[in-house]
């Protein structure tokens, strides 16, 4: 498997997050972004073994739309029956999306009508205001962010919308204070995510102190209606939580909407860098910033790649980021601590213990998984 | 029963329209949840209707272009019209 030509960052190393991607499949997800990616882009149509594995990284890192326009443009060559293929499932994932943007008007006139306070994550957010054609930037499922605050109104909304909570509240008002999201299935047909902050861990826990709705909304249309999405500076900084600290599977697309905020004049570096410091989320950004820009080979569009490349991670930095990467049953017990200490006061962290206590003593089952693993954390020799 | 279309109609873009403009098409999400794909000449139509414009500008724009809805420019009107994609006034 050919591997990108240039691969240099200090913070995260880029193989953590485009772990396993063949070379063409960077070279698409890296299209039209003007940098020499392209040579990672194959010369002659792939033979059929790699265009089957292909074609699956294509579903699974949502790229149809970037291939499509590269295969239009005569850049990612294609035989025949390829063509077609990346015609149907460009088409496929596009009507997925925009079944998924009359799912979002239908929300937003929800929460609007219960004055909740919202923005989109990601998703439609980006493909609107990011990419030169929205039908690049292809996505799976709605994701929205609240207020802390306003979390358990609304997750009501959801209910009422007939959103059936993937896993309950472990107690009342836990996941609006300490949790990350909430995940609603909508009748089978489509996924809500609901967050509260942008990721797990201690990095999700600081930032979900603060307001994350501080910069003021971007106001797109969708069907019409004035949907608000996730104003640049926050946008990056989401991107790379994504990126950086993904909660499930891996997915360059969040690393591709990393470098669009990154050309010139799309983000306000000083804002960007500003609540970055007060979410503490400094090392986040810049880690996916050094990233992006090496995976994709960006130029220097402006001046928060110098900043990423020069900035120094505090101790307490590169310790939250080197445990959040290690699977050892050890580092989960001190990330645990991480997070009691990132809730920034002995009250908070006070009160997230108990809470993690009782929800063990009420419903163990939910929390088996945790419970074996600092189990396995203080004994050692256990694996 | 559909108006009569003539140089002074006014073309609406359907205002609520969930669409995307692909390489192969523009796609529509029409109201009984089915795609429906303009290629061509009608996706031109598509995109030129950003704004609400009689049948005469868009006339004298397809016109100048080179394609071939210079001549059938009537017809792609009214199937979009059909499909309820676009207001006539």
């Amino acid at each position: 498997m050919n591997r990108p030509r240039r691969l240099g960052a200090r913070l995260v190393a880029p193989q953590e997050v485009v772990a396993d991607l063949a070379a063409e499949v960077i070279g698409v997800a890296g299209y039209g972004l003007g940098t020499p990616t392209s040579p990672n882009l194959p010369s002659e149509p792939l033979d059929a073994t790699r265009w089957g594995d292909f074609g699956g990284s294509m579903d699974e890192q949502r790229l149809w739309g970037l291939l499509a326009r590269a295969v239009a443009d005569g850049a990612f060559p294609v035989d025949g029956t390829q063509g077609q293929a990346v015609t149907e499932g460009h088409r496929a994932a596009v009507a997925g999306c925009l079944r998924l943007d009359r799912e979002l008007v239908g929300l937003a006139e929800a929460f609007a009508s219960e004055a909740v306070e919202f923005r989109v994550l990601k998703g439609v957010g980006s493909a609107l205001t990011l990419y030169d054609d929205p039908a690049e930037r292809l996505y799976g499922d709605v994701d929205v962010l609240v207020a802390g605050a306003d979390f358990d109104r609304a997750a009501a909304v959801l209910t009422a919308l007939g959103g059936a909570r993937h896993s309950p509240d472990p107690q009342p008002g836990y996941v609006a204070r300490f949790g990350k999201s909430a995940t609603f299935d909508m009748g089978g047909a489509w996924e809500i995510d609901l967050h509260r902050t942008l990721a797990l861990g201690p990095f999700g826990l600081a930032a979900g102190r603060h307001d994350l709705l501080a910069e003021p909304a971007r106001i797109v249309e969708i069907g019409g209606r004035p949907v608000p999405v996730t104003p640049p500076a926050t946008a990056l900084i989401a991107a790379a939580f994504h990126t950086v600290l993904p909660a499930d599977s891996r997915r360059v697309v969040p690393l591709r909407d990393v470098a669009e905020l990154l050309r010139p004049g799309r983000v306000d570096p000083v804002r960007c860098v500003a609540l970055a410091a007060r979410w503490q989320a400094t090392v986040v950004v810049a880690a996916a910033i050094e990233v992006a820009t090496a995976v994709f080979d960006l130029p220097v569009w402006g001046p928060l790649q110098p900043w990423a490349a020069s900035y120094r991670p505090s101790r307490l930095e590169r310790t939250w980021l080197a445990r959040h990467h290690d699977d050892h049953p050890a580092a989960y017990l001190l990330r645990t601590l991480d997070e009691v200490r990132a809730l920034g006061s002995p009250s908070a962290g006070g009160a997230y213990v108990r809470a993690m206590l009782r929800t063990a003593s009420a419903d163990p089952e939910p929390w088996a998984h945790r419970a074996g693993r600092l189990a396995k954390a203080v004994r050692p020799g256990s694996s | 029963m559909a108006p009569a279309i003539e140089a002074t109609t006014v073309v609406s873009r359907r205002s609520d329209a969930l669409w995307r403009d692909t390489p192969s098409g523009v796609l529509v999400l029409g109201d009984d949840d089915e795609i429906i794909c303009i290629e061509g000449a009608g996706r031109l139509l598509w995109l030129v209707l950003e704004q609400p414009t009689t049948m005469a500008e868009l006339s004298a724009f397809f016109a100048d272009a080179t394609n071939d809805l210079s001549v059938g420019l009537e017809r792609g009107v009214a199937d979009l019209a059909a499909l309820g994609l676009v207001g006539l006034a």
